[in-house]
């Protein structure tokens, strides 16, 4: 297509010009494998980031001792303190389940607060070993009452105002 | 319009702008840039009140949604650009380094994005990392123009270079949308958007709303200054290459040698 | 500053440290392009 002889010089097997070429193509062809395994070994694993109560207690059978996510939000009076960390009741959709928590809970957790619990059903709870807290889209510096948890816009699945609470 | 395009493959400059003699006067901008940065840093920190339900740490709101916003509008500009040069009546080599430009200036403020947002969600969430839908298609949005810029210097002519590089950035635009609608799409535990969410709801009022508007405002006028310098960069390198390629083509005719020396 | 304000500063340090990196390296980049364009420069085309 040139008509200059432009390409020689990238041609040249050796030359410090191709060296450098190849050099940006493996890098190219690195970052193509990276994302490969981000989407197959990360996001593919996780696109169901986690199960809100009512789904997870619904499917408790099928789940067995399987490891997963489950999302809600804080029961307010249920948090008991336990020699291994903390013990509390999560709702969501109107269904509550009892979870075991064995570990600090991050700062956040407190009752009304939406969480994730990863972990897998045990006898009579939830067995958690990781607590994460799943905080809404809203800020604000007046701090909401908590004795209405409904009022709490992001209930893990957006439907929470439906379980308690005026809807807004 | 410093450059044009010609059909044998070459781009040339016209006459001798692109290269050294120009000083340029930017030097408004980047006063325009620390400035708003400053107040920015004083807003954000001082002036703005502290989240109820977070505390301070809901302060770092302030620089990585403006962070991310730069990574969109990046690689925004970026994928425009290359649709002008992929368009024959717009086709320049002006649109190619743009276009690197601003996907180079993208890849900066994405993996700023992905560190505050690990900063910030080591206290609130309890993690530093989630592999979920959100955090992960940002990650891959890092790695996508990561190979879009070593792409780019994968040698051949700036013609080839730019039909390669403008095809490879309207792919990688393609998880822009994703990443953006990955809170609304899947179950994430990165929550929805507080102003762009579905509901179009601002859910931040007052000194906050203000603080978080100058924010952005302050980041994009620095997006424009980077990229005006970084787009000029490339007019200069450019320039070189195809001194530094018509000098080793001059000297290959002239000595018969096989080997090119850079 | 409350106890995560260890976290804000160091995202303010972090976005600070970043910015002038990249403006520094900018400037590197444009300097050395503008030296080796010094004298060189032949008005072409």
């Amino acid at each position: 297509m040139a008509d200059v002889p432009a390409a020689p010089a990238p041609t040249d097997p050796g030359s410090p010009r191709r060296r450098l070429r190849v050099r940006w193509v493996v890098a190219a062809l690195v970052c193509v494998g990276v994302i490969v395994w981000m989407l197959v070994g990360g996001l593919a694993k996780n696109l169901v980031y986690l199960k809100p109560v009512s789904e997870a207690v619904e499917e408790r059978a099928d789940l067995g001792t399987r490891r997963f996510r489950m999302g809600g939000t804080v029961v307010p009076g249920s948090i008991v303190e336990t020699d291994t960390g903390v013990r509390f009741e999560l709702v969501e959709g109107g269904t509550t389940a009892e979870v075991d928590h064995s570990g600090d809970p991050p700062d956040l957790f407190e009752e009304c607060a939406p969480v994730v619990v990863e972990g897998h059903w045990g006898a009579g709870a939830f067995l958690s070993d990781r607590l994460l807290i799943k905080h809404g889209e809203e800020y604000s510096p007046e701090s909401e009452s908590l004795d209405d948890c409904g009022e709490h816009p992001e209930g893990v699945d957006g439907s929470a105002a439906a379980t308690s609470g005026p809807p807004r | 319009m410093t450059s044009t395009y010609s059909p044998d493959g070459s781009a040339h400059s016209g006459g001798a702008r692109p290269g050294a003699a120009r000083v340029p006067r930017w030097s408004v901008l980047g006063a325009a840039t620390v400035l708003a940065l400053g107040v920015q840093a004083v807003l954000a920190l001082w002036v703005a009140p502290a989240d109820a339900n977070q505390g301070d740490a809901q302060r770092l709101m302030y620089i990585h949604v403006p962070a991310a916003w730069l990574a969109y509008l990046a690689f925004t500009v970026t994928a425009v650009a290359s649709v002008l040069w992929l368009w024959p009546r717009t086709r320049s080599v002006k649109w190619d380094l743009v276009a690197g430009a601003s996907a180079e200036v993208g890849v900066v403020f994405t993996a700023l994005t992905l560190a505050l947002g690990s900063l910030w969600g080591r206290p609130v969430w309890g993690t530093w990392w989630e592999w979920d839908a959100r955090l992960t298609t940002t990650a891959v949005l890092l790695f996508l123009y990561l190979g879009y810029l070593a792409l780019r210097r994968t040698g051949d002519s700036p013609d080839e270079r730019g039909r390669r590089c403008a095809i490879a950035a309207l792919i990688a635009f393609a998880d822009v949308p994703v990443v953006h609608f990955s809170v609304t799409w899947w179950e994430t535990l990165h929550q929805e958007a507080t102003v762009f969410n579905p509901k179009l709801e601002t859910n931040i009022t007052g000194t906050m709303a203000w603080t978080l508007l100058w924010s952005v405002v302050a980041f994009t006028i620095l997006y424009v200054y980077l990229v005006r310098s970084r787009t000029q960069l490339a007019e200069m390198q450019e320039g070189l290459e195809e001194r530094e390629l018509a000098n080793a083509i001059a000297e290959r005719i002239e000595t018969g040698e096989s080997a090119v020396t850079v | 500053m409350d106890d995560n304000g260890g976290y804000v500063i160091a995202g303010f340090a972090l976005t600070g440290g970043v910015l002038a990196a990249y403006v520094a390296w900018l400037g590197v980049r444009l300097r050395r392009a503008r030296r080796s364009g010094a004298g060189t420069e032949q008005p072409r085309g």
